[in-house]
């Protein structure tokens, strides 16, 4: 088989293996509709719409704790000082932490005080890696609520 | 044969809509739209999109080779679109309610529920992984039946089409009759919400008419706040962790279960763990309910019974 022969079956091959034009076609198709896709979540920043909320005090970090474990009672609860943030625990000693995401909060009920690190004012807790760590700067009462997650079921004390 | 996808005509037409409740959301409700959230519902899409590019064919594959075995052949008379719709649209109903309730086929649709939002970018948040959780399979009765797969396909198209409007809190009711009989915003709503009362509700893609056959039925009342998204909200606008999220947990339960237990954590309901350290729906329902009936908030060892009774079998 000579050099053209088989050049002309290898492209052969690759027309038929990969069709270039609707290659083409479908990364036209693609760079369009991500265009329009950051072009309508731009739309909706330019606009300002979902404002960040801030936890207006201890009812309204209760509030929301409600929503997020039906059951969870606030009995204490710390908001941190700029309002993206809240730490809570219920009659029974459970500990949730709440925070801002977006315009909406999110919390995560804590099993014990691994993921929590006091730093003299504040508390650092990461209760998962997706989650993130959410700092609570809340002065004083950061070491009397450290001292809390001793008492989780499952408790390491938090490291500082 | 047909070569013809509904889907692929309706696009422009979402986009204009999205760009219309946009409108409305900033002058009417500000928050009902996040521009990273409505990133990702959108992202999601697009995704989706290509998943459904690369592995649709293998799907048609496969139905057009069990279609060589169906019992019947239907053609393609007028009527038989109809009763395909509808045949279709019922056998949605159980793919959804299988997809809620059997953790394998949960992990790819909790993609979908997994916005703190509900608008229209919500209704694009798709799944990646439809394909690997081997969903394709609720369509093929259909084909056995004699259905041909290109008919089933686009009638589940325009099924999924009629189900995007629905994902709105624009529109309040629809008239009395078109909610006894088809699904709307306000069913919708409920069944995209983590309220208590709400959860594992309103399964129906187009005829709400199979929840109230199947006892699944649960009206959206004026009195209740909806929240909207998942028990355990993902807390990331990371598109990639949202996609696979439940993948990764199904991964560590099995890596971490007793081997006697490690297949249930594949098909039993999502939430379900074999100590009963957490919640599945079923539980909070019952839990949220004891506390209507007493009037207080359930005490721990509530809980503890609940899970007992739940997550042992």
């Amino acid at each position: 088989m000579d050099k053209r022969a088989i050049a002309s079956t290898v492209a052969d091959i690759c027309v038929n293996c990969f069709p270039v034009a609707e290659l083409i076609q479908f990364a036209a198709q693609f760079a369009v509709s991500l265009i329009a896709i950051f072009a309508v979540a731009w739309l909706v920043g330019k606009l300002q719409l979902g404002a960040a909320p801030t936890i207006e005090g201890a009812d309204h970090a209760s509030e929301i704790a409600k929503g997020i474990s039906h059951g969870f009672a606030a009995r204490d609860v710390v908001v941190s000082g700029c309002g993206q943030a809240a730490l809570l625990r219920d009659a029974e000693g459970r500990m949730m932490v709440i925070r801002r995401h977006g315009s909406k909060f999110v919390g995560r009920e804590l099993s014990d005080g691994s993921g929590v690190r006091l730093d003299r004012v504040c508390l650092e807790i990461t209760p998962d890696t997706a989650f993130g760590t959410v700092r609570l700067e809340i002065g004083k009462q950061a070491q009397h609520w450290a001292a809390s997650f001793r008492h989780l079921p499952d408790a390491e004390a938090p490291h500082a | 044969m047909p070569d013809f996808n509904p889907v692929d005509y309706a696009v422009p037409g979402f986009v204009l809509l999205i760009l219309i409740e946009v409108i409305w959301s900033w002058r009417k409700r500000p928050e009902a739209y996040e521009a990273r959230d409505t990133l990702t519902s959108l992202a999601f899409g697009l995704g989706s999109t290509v998943a459904g590019i690369a592995f649709g064919g293998i799907v048609l594959a496969i139905s057009l080779w069990l279609y060589d075995y169906r019992l019947l052949t239907i053609g393609w008379a007028w009527w038989a679109w109809v009763v395909c719709f509808v045949l279709d649209d019922f056998g949605y109903y159980w793919f959804h309610r299988t997809a809620h309730r059997v953790r394998w086929f949960w992990a790819a649709h909790v993609n979908h529920h997994s916005s703190q939002h509900y608008n229209l970018s919500t209704a694009l948040r798709q799944t990646w992984t439809g394909f690997f959780a081997m969903s394709f399979i609720f369509s093929l009765p259909l084909i056995l039946l004699g259905f041909h797969p290109v008919m089933i396909a686009i009638c589940s198209g325009f099924n999924l089409i009629y189900q995007f409007w629905i994902h709105t809190e624009a529109i309040g009711r629809m008239p009395r009759w078109f909610e006894a009989v088809m699904n709307t915003p306000s069913h919708h709503r409920v069944h995209h919400a983590t309220n208590p009362r709400y959860l594992d509700r309103n399964y129906a893609g187009v005829f709400i008419t199979w929840d109230k056959m199947f006892g699944t039925f649960e009206p959206e009342r004026d009195d209740e706040t909806i929240q909207y998204g998942i028990v355990r909200q993902l807390g990331t606008f990371n598109i990639l962790y949202s996609v696979f999220h439940e993948w990764i947990g199904i991964a560590r339960d099995l890596r971490d279960a007793p081997w006697r237990h490690k297949p249930s954590y594949l098909w039993r309901v999502p939430g379900w763990t074999h100590d009963g350290s957490r919640k599945t729906s079923d539980m909070i329902r019952e839990n949220w309910r004891a506390s209507q009936l007493e009037g207080e908030p359930p005490q721990n060892n509530d809980l503890k019974r609940i899970a007992e009774h739940h997550g042992s079998i």
